[in-house]
């Protein structure tokens, strides 16, 4: 284990060398330093003192050999249970020993047999504790125990990895400050900063439903797909059809992988004859990216997809005042008959070219402004000045939740897993079996010839209480669902959510039981959304 | 009607800021002017690296099987660059000139870049020149960029990229994609004057993150952000 054939040039100090302590290191130090030195400056003046360090070197040396002979106690006994030992293969100091005590005595059967040293760090953390446990529990010395065989191909660490800057990458929106200016508690979400909230969620949720909120939605994924088959191309990889949408029109798109399971969801707006923009969710965009960028490569179609993401700051300025907001920032015709829901235009907003997208993620009037990323600060200063007699208000991601929830719109990742499929998620809606081949239908058609398992429904908690997200769904004490998502909701008074049943329990008020604090507590299914079930509110 | 007078920021304007930045408007941006005096930023830029911000130059997109037919006639003066390299070019789209510098980053992929003050309408005249499988995409708020300058700044690369920036491995007038302090770039070299000139272009969610790790790399290397005064007397020398 000790490197003693270097390379030209290369020189070792410290523990890598098999001896321990500072006054070894100190002196191993010193002297590769004065032959890296030597080495760049071709100076033979400093060999004498090099002499003197390696005499000194000898005698510390022969003290830290003796002292090593006494096997280090990396594993008190006793204490083994939660030690791990292989943090690439989750492998614990008991099952190491566990392994030994069954006759896996020797350390490279002992490997196999535990998958120790196995992972991608190819024992560079885990073998040295292996060796000394395996030590420890056969009797035998280090040397008699020896080491695992390390076979290629060899992962080299690189030396940045040990000795360079670390970078961990964040991104900002064109608001951020404003949301810390007004400080917003700010969570990261993936590699995004957002703002949670700006107070109370539940006054946010309030704003948007009778006044008027904003939300910075700049996270959203962004695509700009061009050409003369961009209809075709994402015929094929959405489940719904886009090459009949009129410009000018909003679709609701969801992408399948080939298993037909959900993979994520957005806005299709088509902007022109070849030109569509997709949005898609925060953390999705780079894999829908390449998703697309796969399927159309090869395919002789002629459209091309970038990720315009940064491009675009995004604010949704929604509630019943919304419009009023939005028409003392510009001329455009924001009218209902004008501004039909689904719809997309091109307009200046205080003086910014915008496209305005007519939809209603948290289930209010409100439009979906995306403008050049440098005008964030002064989009969202614009919009607040606009709002203020109207009793605007800025609300973060907790209120959207709750918003969006009582919407019944699903968030794909929290309220689906990568078993999900559109069917069972209730929007068989958004399905087209009447076209064209596309990615999935294979596998959503098997699963609409076999009939569904479970289903994605909504409940009401009948005391009112709020369960936590991700606890099961029971019959008498039989886990039988999970809830994804669950929030107590200011508009009907209790808490409620999303839940996974078995299908033969998705109908209005049918009977489940949801564990809250340890106990199943009554609550009633909802298919349709919990608040303003028939849209009115979305299309005014 | 309001007389709207919408303000554009870089994505890094707040560390300008928080740095001393003398903000000016530019070309419709608040910029750093300079960050302390002119002829200490002049000084570093001839004997270490200075740090800009250029992020409002127009950055147009061209890709697909026939960009480079497409750009070939439009071109009215200056060649296609060849792949891997950039080249100054006069196009002429939908009746109006444009002085760009274009960089072939692929046999059918095109980053057309241009000076804010007399680009703005280049995308939409591309785009309504643009035919066949060549499409227009303006990434100028998508990308945010920075021109690293100075005799120090090849050596300044190699700190927060591990592409090879030596002058035999990428010379003046190269462009390559690559990754800068763990995130995609692409990276040209256009020197100013004799001296070594690098212009980095990153997404601009990256913006404040990318800064600070180059501000952060140049510390050691003599460098610093530098204002746009300071570029302007180079350039003018």
């Amino acid at each position: 284990m000790v490197p003693d054939q270097l390379a030209a040039g290369i020189h070792v100090a410290g523990d890598v060398t098999g001896y321990r302590g500072l006054p070894v290191s100190l002196l191993q130090g010193a002297i590769a330093g004065n032959k890296a030195s030597r080495a760049v400056h071709g100076k033979e003046g400093s060999r004498s003192d090099e002499d003197a360090l390696q005499r000194d070197l000898a005698v510390v040396e022969e003290e830290s050999r003796n002292a090593a002979q006494e096997v280090p106690q990396l594993t008190p006994m006793g204490e083994e249970k939660s030690q791990f030992v292989c943090f690439c293969e989750d492998v614990t100091a008991k099952d190491v020993v566990d392994g030994i005590g069954e006759g896996f005595e020797d350390i490279q059967t002992l490997k196999r047999y535990s998958t120790v040293t196995m992972g991608p760090c190819q024992g560079k953390m885990c073998l040295k504790s292996l060796v000394s446990i395996t030590s420890q529990h056969t009797g035998a010395s280090i040397q008699e125990t020896g080491v695992t065989t390390a076979r290629p191909p060899h992962q080299p660490v690189p030396l940045a990895a040990l000795a360079g800057p670390s970078h961990m990458p964040l991104k900002r929106t064109p608001m951020d400050r404003k949301h810390r200016e007004l400080g917003a508690p700010i969570v990261e979400l993936g590699v995004w900063q957002r703002a949670h909230s700006y107070g109370d969620p539940q006054e946010e949720c309030r704003a948007v439903r009778e006044r008027v909120g904003i939300i910075d939605v700049s996270t959203l994924g962004k695509l700009d797909v061009k050409g003369k088959d961009a209809g075709a191309l994402l015929d094929r990889v959405y489940t719904h059809r886009f090459s009949d949408l009129r410009v000018g029109r909003i679709r609701y798109g969801l992408l399948c992988s080939d298993n037909g399971t959900i993979m994520d969801d957005g806005t299709v707006t088509r902007l022109t004859e070849e030109h569509y923009f997709i949005t898609t969710t925060t953390g999705n965009v780079d894999v829908m990216e390449e998703w697309i960028k796969w399927w159309s490569a090869g395919s002789g179609m002629w459209a091309h997809v970038v990720n315009v993401t940064a491009g675009y700051g995004a604010v949704n300025v929604a509630g019943p005042q919304a419009r009023a907001t939005l028409s003392k920032l510009t001329d455009h015709d924001l009218s209902g008959p004008a501004s039909r829901y689904m719809r997309s235009s091109r307009a200046t907003v205080a003086g910014v070219p915008c496209i305005l997208l007519r939809i209603g993620f948290v289930g209010e009037t409100g439009w979906e402004l995306h403008f050049p990323a440098e005008y964030g600060e002064y989009m969202w200063d614009a919009l607040m000045d606009a709002g203020r007699e109207f009793g605007i208000a800025p609300f973060g991601l907790e209120a959207q939740r709750i918003l969006r929830l009582e919407k019944k719109h699903i968030i794909v990742g929290q309220d689906t897993d990568a078993m999900s499929n559109p069917l069972e998620s209730d929007m068989e809606w958004v399905v087209r079996f009447d076209k064209e081949d596309f990615i999935g239908r294979p596998g959503l058609s098997r699963v609409a010839e076999q009939g569904l398992t479970n289903k994605l429904v909504g409940f009401v908690m009948r005391d009112g209480r709020t369960p936590e997200e991700g606890v099961p769904v029971v019959m008498g004490t039989k886990p039988i669902g999970r809830v994804t998502s669950a929030r107590f909701s200011p508009t009907i008074g209790k808490g409620f959510g999303l839940a996974w049943v078995p299908a033969e329990l998705a109908w209005d008020g049918a009977e489940i039981n949801i564990i809250v604090d340890g106990r199943p507590m009554p609550a009633s299914v909802r298919m349709q959304p919990f608040y303003d079930p028939d849209g009115a509110r979305l299309r005014q | 009607m309001t007389e709207w007078r919408p303000i554009r920021l870089s994505a890094m304007h707040h560390q300008h800021v928080a740095m001393g930045a003398a903000m000016e408007a530019r070309d419709g941006w608040q910029l750093p002017a300079r960050f302390g005096r002119v002829e200490d930023e002049l000084r570093r830029l001839r004997n270490g690296v200075g740090l800009l911000d250029i992020s409002p130059m127009i950055k147009i997109n061209v890709r697909g099987e026939s960009a480079s037919a497409f750009l070939s006639a439009a071109c009215s003066s200056g060649q296609l660059p060849k792949l891997g390299a950039v080249s100054p070019m006069t196009i002429t789209a939908d009746g109006q000139s444009f002085q760009v510098t274009s960089a072939r980053l692929a046999d059918d992929d095109f980053l057309v870049l241009t000076a804010p003050d007399h680009g703005g309408s280049m995308s939409a005249s591309l785009d309504a020149a643009a035919e066949g499988s060549a499409h227009v995409f303006d990434l100028s708020s998508t990308l945010a960029a920075a021109q690293i300058t100075g005799p120090q700044a090849t050596h300044f690369l190699g700190a927060v990229t591990e592409f090879n920036c030596s002058p035999r491995a990428f010379p003046n007038g190269r462009c390559a994609q690559t990754q800068a302090a763990e995130i995609h770039a692409t990276l040209l070299r256009a020197d100013v004057g004799d001296l070594p000139s690098y212009q980095l272009f990153f997404g601009r969610d990256f913006g404040e993150y990318m800064w600070e790790a180059l501000v952060e790399a140049a510390e050691v290397h003599d460098g610093a952000p530098v204002g746009f005064e300071a570029m302007d007397r180079l350039r003018g020398e």
